[in-house]
């Protein structure tokens, strides 16, 4: 799961390299973040000559999370790092490219852009 | 026989086979046409059977400002509606600049000419087939 102080690599080409969670939308009542969550980060590393600087306070969502996710069907989902893709104030993708598969988890939360933009859904 | 089938034989519904002959098309062409009545600009569908397993056919399309890119979104949904598919998700309908509902089977794409060069869908699905859109 996703919390406060967990550090997430960029799964765009937004031009942020690396981000830490300050804390999942809806404050402490959200204290863990899942797959489709949005959370608020802060850009740790980022591309030199990007848009976005290091110290920027950005929103994001969670397209791959090493905690397993249980799926309905009994299946169990688990990817290998711990990634997000940032998007603006009115959920549009910041990026043009979404590198490396997401979870099947964005359709259910309205995150079709996203989806789109991947090149393979998982 | 039924009394029914006999009476759809003997007489034969003009609307009701005009009904089922729409109904037989596929849906994203019913969103062609419905972007085409509303002079959607540039409109594309891609085949992505067997590249993406999200999805089957992307319809992209362009409205030149964001009242029409509105308009062409309301006249789908309306068009869509009447052969029952509703979306399962309609996003960006606000601003206006990337609206994307979801039809499950097909994404109708509708962009600001500016949104359609920055995301540039066509280039990311590159490898997918281009589907012909048949005359009306």
């Amino acid at each position: 799961m996703i919390g406060m102080r967990t550090w997430l690599d960029v799964a765009d080409n937004s031009g942020a390299r690396r981000l830490m969670c300050i804390l999942p939308r809806g404050g402490d009542l959200g204290l863990r973040a899942g797959l489709g969550d949005v959370v608020t980060a802060s850009v740790k590393e980022a591309a030199p000559d990007s848009a976005i600087k290091k110290g920027k306070v950005v929103r994001c969502v969670i397209v791959r999370m090493r905690k397993e996710t249980r799926r309905r069907d009994g299946s169990y989902i688990r990817f290998d790092t711990n990634a997000a893709v940032l998007i603006n104030e009115v959920g549009e993708p910041v990026g043009t490219r979404v590198f490396g598969p997401v979870a099947r988890e964005l359709r259910d939360k309205k995150f079709m852009k996203i989806v789109s933009l991947a090149p393979e859904v998982i | 026989m039924k009394p029914g089938r006999r009476f759809l034989k003997e007489a034969p519904n003009v609307q009701l086979n005009q009904a089922v002959e729409e109904l037989s098309q596929p849906g994203w062409l019913a969103a062609v046409r419905a972007a085409q009545e509303k002079q959607a600009s540039d409109i594309r569908v891609l085949d992505l059977t067997g590249i993406t397993s999200f999805t089957d056919y992307f319809v992209i399309c362009t409205g030149a400002n964001s009242r029409q890119v509105q308009a062409i979104s309301d006249e789908v949904n309306f068009q869509l509606k009447q052969l029952g598919e509703l979306p399962v998700t309609l996003e960006g309908y606000n601003q206006a600049e990337w609206i994307l509902a979801d039809y499950s089977d097909f994404l109708i794409h509708i962009f600001s000419p500016k949104s359609r060069e920055f995301y540039d869908l066509e280039r990311l699905w590159r490898g997918a087939k281009v589907v012909e859109i048949p005359p009306e």
